[in-house]
């Protein structure tokens, strides 16, 4: 198979109870561009550690282009790695960073020579080819640190949070020369990060990491849609999804869910829920994301409408593009993004209803209902 | 304005205890050495002026000449030895190993020992009667070496112990110099194929530049200084072997009582130290990148 294959990938480290990775798997094709997204300390720069060679694998098979590459070293796998840090050489200039490796394998002067120079007109550093990094400013060095990954014609390119120590203008216009500089590389990128914002905008797929798990995989679109658990649901998205708490009853043969004095129809929710809540303790989450709320007089945006509820107005964020407004009334507190010309004060009492096409609802595990 | 003037005795009040020692240990000992540059005296009569007469005698003094060769002969072995040693030790103990706490303190120890303690400590080591070392060479059937007796060797025997003694320090900072370099540096020259010698010679070494400068710095000036392990081990022989600028100027004074004469050795010194160190100072340091 041509590609990257992790199966099930483990990490334990001594002293710890839990392994770091548990029975990792996937699959990513040459050209892909996939992010590993996972809150800190989730086990995703381990799981890109492990496949750069810099950590060894517990159990488990890496393969590349049907290679096992497990065991191999890593300066042998034909991987190359965008740190952090940048971890660039301080005391050698920026020409002498890219032709590092090639210096160390004994590359030919000339082509030495060659492929820098093109990797700095790639990545516009033809003037800095003679600057130490400590001369240059964040966005300059991160760019050092893309060619110096470049020189190299991997197959795979892994980037560890590469972004996070820049600022936010810089972020927005270093994503796009990263997913330029991954067109023109051709390669398979890997890129871990935390951020799930970043983490939707750039990948082809991503990956949802927590504690060493895959919770899910899919494309941006298809994880924020549909995600499997509350923990997915919760994580993606730039204003977190709101978590209601709730009970599921049965009355007269129909399914509700039951917060406070309101009672909402499960069977408008897309799936006819003929279940005896009274099995369990009946404990239900109703997940809805902030933009699914309307207001009344909005509601027929709603494709199927909620019964009316009220709230009051707690806070407002004005953004600009939009307003986030933190509401609370009988269902608990949560957060709504409404159109930016809407004008609410705080203490303001507002009726609003949700959309019940876009509801998810979980379980007190966490698991997803079907809807 | 009484709030300013009280401000302004607050102030001396606070510096006090330091400008008191200033003066007290610093500024007027090195002023009444300059005095006494220019002058004869025996600590018993008046100081004599006695213009250059100091320094003209200290250029045609062979003896004070043979006391700075031997001092820069025991740096010529000290230094480099102290380098090599303290680095490898340091890269050994950067490294995750079990007890290294444990030999972190230990390397230490000599350290925070007394000089004169650890001075007759090895002259019982180098003793060719009763010396361990010596004793160990016989096991293998080599005869015993007169460490502190052959002129040949008393010196470089010096410049080991003081090497000991004085390991631990730099091994600490060579150390912190080591652990102050990004794990990731390592990391991507790994990716890029470096050896442990790759690592070592491009990215540990040219890092540790700062560290090495002040290394040799602090050698410099601590092996110029010798004085406690020839004082207590020789005396400065066998023949003047181990006679080192400081225990030539401590006898000048407190033997012959020269204090003039040992004044001007004193300054002597202070100068020749001022250009070893700015020669270093243009070859060795470097910018400092963490």
């Amino acid at each position: 198979m041509q590609g990257l294959e992790l199966k099930n990938l483990e990490k334990h480290y001594s002293g710890n109870d839990q392994p770091t990775i548990r029975r990792f798997s996937a699959k990513f094709e040459p050209g892909e561009f996939v992010v590993l997204v996972g809150p800190s300390g989730c086990g995703k720069s381990t799981l890109l550690r492990m496949i750069a060679g810099l950590v060894p694998v517990s159990n488990g098979a890496i393969n590349l282009d049907g290679k096992d590459i497990t065991n191999v070293e890593s300066n042998l796998r034909n991987i190359s790695m965008v740190f952090q840090n940048y971890a660039l050489f301080p005391h050698m200039n920026v020409y002498e960073n890219l032709a590092f490796g090639m210096r160390i394998r004994k590359e030919a002067t000339q082509t030495i020579e060659k492929t820098v120079t093109e990797a700095a007109k790639i990545l516009h550093l033809q003037d800095l080819l003679d600057k130490k990094p400590g001369a240059l400013s964040g966005g300059q060095r991160q760019r050092v640190a893309l060619g110096r990954a470049f020189v190299r014609k991997p197959k795979v390119i892994l980037f560890d949070e590469p972004l996070s120590n820049l600022d936010a203008r810089l972020r927005i216009e270093m994503r796009q020369e990263i997913l330029k500089f991954h067109e023109q590389c051709g390669a398979i990128s890997i890129y871990v990060t935390h951020d799930q914002h970043e983490a939707m905008t750039m990948a082809d797929r991503m990956i949802i990491l927590n504690q060493g798990v895959a919770c899910q995989t899919g494309t941006p679109e298809e994880v924020y849609n549909n995600p499997v658990d509350q923990f997915v649901a919760g994580f993606v998205g730039s204003i977190p999804m709101n978590f209601i708490h709730g009970r599921g009853i049965l009355n007269e043969g129909r399914s509700f869910f039951q917060v406070g004095s309101y009672k909402i129809d499960l069977s408008h929710i897309g799936k006819d829920y003929q279940l005896d809540w009274s099995k369990n303790s009946g404990g239900l989450t109703l997940g809805v994301r902030p933009e699914d709320i309307y207001l009344d007089e909005h509601y027929s945006h709603a494709v199927a409408p909620s019964p009316k509820m009220a709230a009051q107005v707690k806070m407002v964020e004005y953004l600009g593009d939009s307003t986030i407004v933190h509401l609370e009334g009988d269902i608990g507190s949560f957060k709504s993004r409404f159109n930016k010309d809407l004008r609410v004060r705080k203490s303001q009492k507002l009726d609003f209803v949700f959309d019940l096409k876009k509801l998810h609802l979980f379980t007190e595990e966490g698991n997803k209902l079907p809807c | 304005m009484q709030s300013e003037q009280s401000h302004s005795k607050a102030g001396i009040l606070f510096t006090s205890p330091y400008l008191i020692h200033l003066v007290v240990f610093f500024l007027y000992p090195v002023g009444f050495s300059l005095y006494l540059v220019f002058h004869r005296w025996d600590l018993m009569t008046d100081p004599e002026y006695v213009g250059l007469r100091n320094f003209t005698y200290l250029m045609s003094d062979h003896l004070f000449w043979q006391a700075l060769t031997n001092t820069l002969y025991f740096l010529v072995i000290h230094i480099p030895l102290q380098i090599i040693v303290a680095l490898a030790l340091a890269i050994v103990l950067a490294k995750p190993l079990k007890g290294r706490v444990f030999f972190r303190a230990t390397f230490f120890l000599p350290v925070v020992i007394s000089g004169a303690a650890v001075t007759i400590l090895w002259q019982r080591l180098y003793s060719t009667e009763v010396g361990l070392i010596n004793y160990v060479l016989s096991l293998v059937g080599i005869d015993a070496v007169p460490w502190l007796t052959d002129p040949g060797i008393a010196m470089p025997a010096i410049a080991i112990m003081a090497t000991w003694k004085n390991l631990g320090l730099y091994v600490v900072f060579f150390l912190a110099g080591i652990l102050a370099i990004p794990q990731t540096v390592y990391e991507a020259a790994k990716m890029e194929g470096a050896s442990s010698w790759h690592e070592f010679r491009y990215i540990t070494l040219p890092l540790l530049k700062p560290t090495m400068f002040l290394v040799v710095v602090m050698s410099t000036l601590g092996g110029f200084n010798l004085f406690i392990e020839p004082y207590v081990m020789t005396g400065g022989g066998p023949l003047g072997s181990t006679m080192s600028v400081v225990l030539y100027m401590y006898k000048q004074a407190f033997s012959f009582q020269h204090m003039g004469y040992a004044a001007t050795l004193g300054f002597a010194l202070a100068l020749i130290i001022m250009v070893c160190v700015f020669i270093q100072k243009k070859y060795l340091d470097s910018e400092r990148y963490y």
